[in-house]
């Protein structure tokens, strides 16, 4: 019988997660350079392969998933999911009783002047 | 917050929740799952497998197909299964492959079918692979018979074709040992030489089976060990019918005799003896090997065994005794002034013996005829026992004679004259009395007569000539090997043990005939001989059994290296008139001996009369070679020898000789007496003390005045 033991499996999953890695280097390039000029890409890459490590504990799988919290990642500044102080949004994000689109509207929301944020 | 970084991270979320928006509508981001999760595996592996049922088979010799007319059976084959084992429907093809060493794979037990590859039609080997259709590997499989091609590893294997969505597992391996068994067969002694394979699967060796309580001569066959040896395994002789047993022994007589067939030997060199037990068709011995599970395997080597039926061997002696003078008596007529005593003409018998094959003949000096010798004349014997009361009543007349050197018997039978012109008339009528009398010591010549098989007859030359005998047998046989090899040249020779015994029975007289110097005696070519033959060779001819035998023979003739040399080349006396003569040439010689000619009354040109004046001239010598003909009842060849040799200087020499003779050449029974002492057998003087002494007046033999 074939084994595939875990490190195998993380191997297999950076691969797969690769295309969508090079989609946010872009998503970063191209909406948030301004904000993360200073970083290098391999500093950028390292952050969202962190991001994405957490991601499926909150339930972000897909390809479209990913990128958007990749998106919300680069409003709330890269690395986020680390700071104490950006807890509240972890807390909204790994809401498992919403789904993954809700809990980012949701973020956003805090933010809406309208809704007082 | 400052105004301005307020500012700022409205800016920031709108961006964010603009390129949200726009991502949330993309179609080129996919919304199935990225990255890999373990999950229970969709793809069906399958796999071949290729098993035998042992691990161990035998070499086949491929004897089938090189004397297929033989039709000698085969080894037993190792079964071999061939499959895939799938989950899930799998149409590929399977490919058979030696990996190493060489093997012959058949699709059926009897192994006529070999397994071919559907494309090309070609069976398989090292360098061809034999593809095998999915139908027959699926299920059960397919089963296949396999016999070694090769002695030592045999390793094959079973790969599978690839196919879309199965996972097919690399090739299978089986892997055996092939065993070589080896039976060799020897002709017979004194000088044995292996049989090449022609004549021990086409031609066979002859057993003898002998009448009741007669012994046969016994081929060895020698038993090799197995190669390369398997732990636990046993060597296995077995006969394909009854008509033959095995022994461990040469000679019937030894101890610890019992038939070894159908038992197990141990794994090692050894020699064993074949003799028939019921004459008919030929049977196989087979050479098998009988694993520690008990599995057998059989028909490793064979050996074609012809049983036939051996007419009983016989034997008679013939001892000259020169000091022995017999004699007609004329006690009130004296003939001559220095005698009363007559000498009886030649071969006049002058005592028959009642209870035992035992006569005296009279023999005259050459060039006298005042006195005659006595010739004792025994036989035929054809055991043991027949042979002990012919020399106890030999041992009765020599010590009856030795007594007081003069003893009297009494004619059986009328001798009639041997005076030229006068043969009908009586010279000494039954029952006259005849004088032996001894005037010095006993001894001179003796001669045995056989009467043989004809396919033993080199044997028998072998034994008796040790140079010409021994040639004449070496030459025999190597014919035969050389004909046995060209079978497919010379299809229709026959390399039989008949055709052997009178191929040497004719270079016999070859090899003694140009060997010898100029023969100056009367006698003829004979004397040169120590083996004579009584039969003449046309009648040995007649005992070959079919034209093949025959056309061999033809063959041989046709062959012979000396064929156009006289047959004597230094040329002998012809008697009587000073005549010489060199003889036939060889060629004309054997071909007399096919076919003799209506003028020389069925003899061959050296077997007189009548054949004799043919190339000798006027004068004809009687009592001369191949007078005979085969024995009447056993079909046997009548040989003389004519110099036992040792000098029989006396009775206990003779009888030593004799038996020994006897022994080799197959008298039936034990001899009893030779072995603990002539005098401890014979003990005291068998006739009683009166007897005796009125034998000196009287008739010591018991036979009435």
């Amino acid at each position: 019988m074939l084994i595939i033991r875990d490190a195998q499996m993380e191997a297999f999953r950076l691969a797969a997660l690769r295309p969508v890695e090079d989609r946010c280097v872009r998503l970063v390039r191209e909406h948030w350079s301004a904000l993360y000029a200073a970083r290098s890409e391999a500093d950028v890459r390292a952050e969202l392969r962190h991001l994405f490590a957490v991601a499926p504990r909150w339930g972000f799988r897909s390809e479209r998933e990913l990128f958007r919290l990749a998106n919300a990642a680069c409003f709330l500044g890269l690395g986020f999911q680390r700071a104490p102080e950006a807890a509240w949004a972890v807390r909204i994000l790994e809401d498992a009783g919403a789904a993954p689109g809700a809990r980012l509207r949701a973020l956003f929301a805090r933010f809406d002047p309208e809704a007082g944020a | 917050m400052t105004d301005i970084d307020l500012l700022a991270v409205r800016a920031g979320m709108k961006r964010a929740r603009n390129v949200d928006r726009d991502a949330e509508e993309d179609p080129t981001l996919g919304d199935a799952e990225v990255g890999v999760t373990r999950k229970p595996c969709i793809h069906t592996v399958v796999r071949p497998e290729l098993v035998f049922a042992r691990n161990v088979m035998l070499l086949d010799r491929d004897y089938r197909a090189r004397h297929a007319a033989h039709l000698p059976p085969i080894p037993t084959p190792t079964v071999l299964t061939a499959r895939f084992v799938a989950d899930a429907v799998y149409a590929g093809h399977g490919n058979l492959s030696i990996a190493a060493g060489g093997a012959r794979v058949y699709t059926d037990a009897g192994c006529t079918t070999l397994l071919l590859d559907p494309d090309d039609g070609l069976p398989l080997t090292g360098p061809h692979p034999v593809r095998i259709p999915n139908a027959q590997l699926a299920g059960a499989g397919v089963t296949l018979y396999v016999l070694g091609g090769a002695r030592g590893a045999l390793g094959l294997r079973l790969a599978l074709d690839p196919a879309a969505g199965l996972v097919v597992q690399g090739p299978a391996p089986a892997n055996a040992t092939v065993v070589e068994l080896t039976l060799e067969a020897s002709t017979f002694r004194p000088s044995s030489v292996a049989l090449v394979e022609g004549q021990k699967i086409a031609f066979g060796k002859l057993a003898g089976v002998p009448p009741a309580l007669a012994r046969s001569l016994r081929c060895p066959v020698t038993i090799r060990q197995s190669t390369p040896q398997v732990p636990g395994a046993r060597l296995m002789l077995r006969s394909s019918a009854p008509g033959v047993s095995v022994h461990p022994r040469e000679r019937a007589s030894a101890v610890g005799d019992a038939d070894r067939l159908g038992a197990a030997q141990p794994d090692a060199d050894q020699v064993l003896w074949v003799q028939g037990t019921a004459a008919g068709a030929p049977v196989w011995l087979s050479l098998g090997l009988e694993l520690a599970d008990g599995t057998d395997l059989d028909h490793g080597d064979l050996l074609k065994v012809i049983p036939v039926a051996q007419g009983a061997v016989s034997v008679g002696f013939e001892w000259e005794v020169n000091a022995l003078m017999v004699e007609r008596h004329h006690d009130l007529d004296r003939l001559r002034l220095d005698t009363n005593w007559e000498g009886i003409p030649s071969k006049g018998i002058v005592f028959q013996s009642t209870v035992a094959a035992l006569r005296i003949e009279a023999e005259l000096p050459q060039g006298r005829i005042a006195e005659s010798y006595g010739e004792f004349v025994l036989g035929p014997a054809y055991d043991h026992a027949q042979l002990e009361g012919q020399f106890a009543e030999l041992k009765r007349v020599h010590r009856a004679v030795e007594v007081q050197r003069l003893a009297y018997v009494r004619t059986p039978a009328a001798i009639m004259s041997r005076e030229p012109g006068r043969h009908a008339e009586v010279w000494m009528p039954t029952g006259h009395r005849v004088a032996l009398r001894l005037k010095g010591t006993w001894g001179g010549t003796a001669q045995a007569s056989f009467a043989v098989p004809l396919w033993m007859l080199p044997n028998f030359l072998a034994r008796f000539d040790e140079g010409p005998g021994d040639r004449a047998k070496q030459h025999a046989e190597t014919f035969a090997a050389q004909v046995a090899n060209d079978l497919g040249v010379h299809a229709g020779r026959e390399a039989t043990d008949l055709l052997i015994g009178l191929v040497a029975a004719c270079q016999y007289y070859v090899e003694v005939f140009r060997g010898h110097p100029r023969l100056g005696d009367d006698d003829g070519p004979k004397t040169s001989l120590h083996v004579m033959f009584r039969t003449d060779f046309h009648a040995m001819y007649g005992r070959l059994e079919n034209d093949r035998q025959r056309s061999a023979f033809a063959a041989w003739c046709a062959a012979h290296p000396h064929r156009a040399d006289r047959l004597l080349p230094a040329g002998y006396s012809t008697g009587g008139g000073g005549f010489e003569a060199r003889g036939p040439t060889i060629a004309n010689w054997l071909a007399s001996v096919i076919a003799p000619g209506g003028a020389r009354h069925g003899k061959d040109l050296m077997s007189p009369p009548a054949g004799f004046p043919d190339h000798h001239g006027p004068e004809v010598i009687k009592y001369g070679m191949g007078k005979l003909e085969c024995d009447g009842v056993t079909g046997n060849v009548i040989a003389e020898c004519r110099d036992i040799p040792r000098n029989v200087a006396g009775f206990d020499i003779f009888v030593g000789a004799a038996f020994g003779i006897a022994d080799d050449f197959l008298l039936a029974g034990n001899r009893t007496w030779v072995d603990h002492g002539l005098e401890a057998r014979w003990g005291p003087n068998p006739l009683p003390v009166e007897r005796r002494f009125r034998g000196l007046r009287g008739d010591p033999l018991g036979n009435q005045p």
